[in-house]
């Protein structure tokens, strides 16, 4: 196993609190907040927002989990399943982008990867239902990120 | 239905009857721009919206004639929109705009189309005259807090009291215009089991019911509330569909109301999106942007998605049936968001603040989502259409 850069590092912890604690931890743990989120290494912004997309993961599950649909929680659901197993899928697939973009010899396109993990917060805020749409709350913190990624992914070509 | 719509041979190459409305709600939808960025910076001020002309065609659209609507005429056409196929005409040309100018409007709305199809003789008119004397915004209160939009958990109870007026507890959440509304329907529990949900006629203010707002990431101008019940007082003749067999006023029935409406926010989600691609031909892309193509690509799938959306409306009105609705929801509303997040992407970071229009239907995009069903609700009733109708298909060449 090749030695984990600082930077990669960096990313990790920030990406391991926002996981633990939402966006703006994650966030903070960054060095930026909402308004500075523009300012931080593409990177670095990137796995914060990964990080709070799991968080939500782990929201949206906890609540399939206690909500009750018929006779049974929603999780038993084999579409809500599916659904969130294809979010997780997803997420591995940017934080595999992310592990190789020290050594990577083109930069990514970092529109598309900010995009994927828009995609995957949308996916399961359908799940939290209209709970989902509100300013307080997950929905709030989804819409929160998404427009972090849209201010901050830099064009293509640019370094991590 | 009463009424049979006119069969569309293709929603681009709209009938006739239809073409001149369109017309005229394309229009309406222009002198409400600035409206718009009004109600979204001040949505307690919607009251606003009734210096245009289209806001005050919603708010009583869809009364029948002979109860007091008045059609409107264009050309030599009369529209008394209570045709799923002439609502989606004007609701998709007012939300490339924006769809709370549709959602926020005065007028029956949800509530409307139930007691039109289930309401007593007494009861329409009770409804219809409210919403004919003044604009008045109406709500529809079933979703609740431990429960979502699934009817047959419904929590809120109804009792009959000594007297013989009934008495309704219970909390409702997300109900679009709730807090402002002066009349709606609420859905409540008489007994177990699906024959004892109904849906009750409320006049708001009322002793017992509080109403609070909730602050969305979207839609503002909607102004989703929260409604608390606590032994709200009503006549018993505000049982909509008293009149009826508890069959045909039951849950089943309510589903034939969200069949009718379902084709209507498939076109406020057509409509987000083609709003989406009109700003983007009038701003510059981000260099490298694939701009023109992309674009083209979703004009195209706009105008697909169009055609599904009109057929649902023309299924609805004839027979009201509703797996074609949902497939046009589910595809319209992937439609808006898609198309309105490529868009912001093409145009670059600053997009969504320097053209507030386009945030607005992005965060709208994600609103009309919740309505009548999320995707999952759709894609079941989806799937039962291909189960009900698999005997037939595996005989029949497509189309």
């Amino acid at each position: 196993m090749p030695e984990r850069t600082e930077a990669a590092e960096r990313r990790s912890a920030a990406r391991a609190t926002a996981l633990r604690d939402g966006l703006d931890a994650g966030l903070a743990a960054a060095g930026a907040t909402r308004e500075t989120a523009g300012e931080l290494p593409p990177a670095l912004l990137l796995a914060v927002r990964l990080g709070a997309s799991e968080w939500l993961l782990s929201v949206t599950t906890a609540h399939a989990r206690s909500r009750r649909v018929g006779d049974g929680p929603l999780l038993a659901n084999p579409l809500v399943r599916g659904q969130l197993a294809e979010i997780l899928v997803e997420q591995r697939m940017v934080e595999a982008h992310l592990e190789g973009i020290d050594a990577a010899a083109e930069p990514p396109t970092w529109v598309r990867l900010h995009r994927r993990i828009t995609d995957a917060d949308r996916a399961l805020l359908r799940l939290l239902g209209a709970r989902g749409y509100l300013e307080d709350g997950p929905g709030g913190l989804a819409m929160a990120s998404e427009a972090i990624g849209f201010a901050g992914a830099p064009p293509a070509g640019a370094r991590a | 239905m009463t009424m049979l719509a006119p069969k569309l041979a293709c929603c681009d190459d709209l009938g006739a009857h239809l073409a001149p409305l369109r017309a005229q709600a394309r229009g309406w939808a222009g002198e409400l721009v600035d409206a718009s960025a009004r109600i979204e910076a001040t949505p307690e001020d919607v009251s606003s919206l009734l210096d245009h002309e289209a806001p005050r065609w919603l708010a009583t659209a869809g009364i029948p004639q002979d109860e007091g609507g008045r059609p409107l005429e264009v050309d030599g056409h009369r529209y008394e929109a209570g045709l799923a196929v002439e609502q989606v005409v004007v609701m998709e040309e007012l939300a490339r705009v924006n769809p709370a100018l549709v959602v926020a409007s005065p007028g029956p709305s949800m509530a409307g189309v139930l007691v039109r199809q289930l309401g007593s003789r007494d009861q329409r008119r009770i409804f219809h005259d409210r919403l004919l004397a003044a604009p008045t915004w109406t709500f529809f209160a079933l979703t609740e807090p431990g429960q979502g939009s699934d009817a047959s958990s419904i929590q809120t109870a109804v009792e009959r009291r000594p007297d013989g007026s009934l008495s309704i507890c219970g909390t409702k959440r997300y109900i679009g215009n709730g807090a402002r509304a002066r009349l709606g329907v609420v859905f409540a529990r008489s007994s177990a089991g699906p024959l004892g949900i109904g849906a009750y006629l409320v006049d708001a203010p009322a002793p017992g019911l509080r109403a609070r707002t909730l602050q969305t990431v979207g839609m503002r101008p909607v102004q989703l509330s929260e409604l608390a019940f606590d032994r709200v007082i009503i006549d018993p003749d505000r049982l909509i569909g008293g009149h009826l067999p508890a069959s045909r006023r039951g849950v089943r029935a309510f589903l034939g109301v969200f069949n009718q409406l379902r084709p209507g926010v498939a076109a406020l989600a057509l409509g987000i999106a083609r709003g989406a691609l009109a700003i983007a031909g009038e701003v510059d892309a981000r260099p490298g942007a694939p701009a023109a193509e992309v674009r083209e690509q979703w004009h195209a799938e706009c105008a697909a998605t169009a055609r599904l959306v009109h057929d649902a409306a023309a299924d609805a009105d004839l027979d009201g049936t509703g797996s074609l609705a949902s497939m046009a929801k589910l595809r319209a509303c992937w439609l808006a968001e898609q198309v309105t997040l490529d868009i912001a992407d093409q145009l670059g970071p600053t997009a969504r603040t320097d053209v507030p229009a386009l945030d607005v239907l992005i965060r709208a995009a994600r609103g009309v989502e919740f309505m009548e069903g999320t995707r999952n609700v759709q894609l079941l009733t989806t799937f039962h259409r291909l189960v009900d109708t698999s005997g037939s298909r595996g005989e029949r060449p497509p189309r």
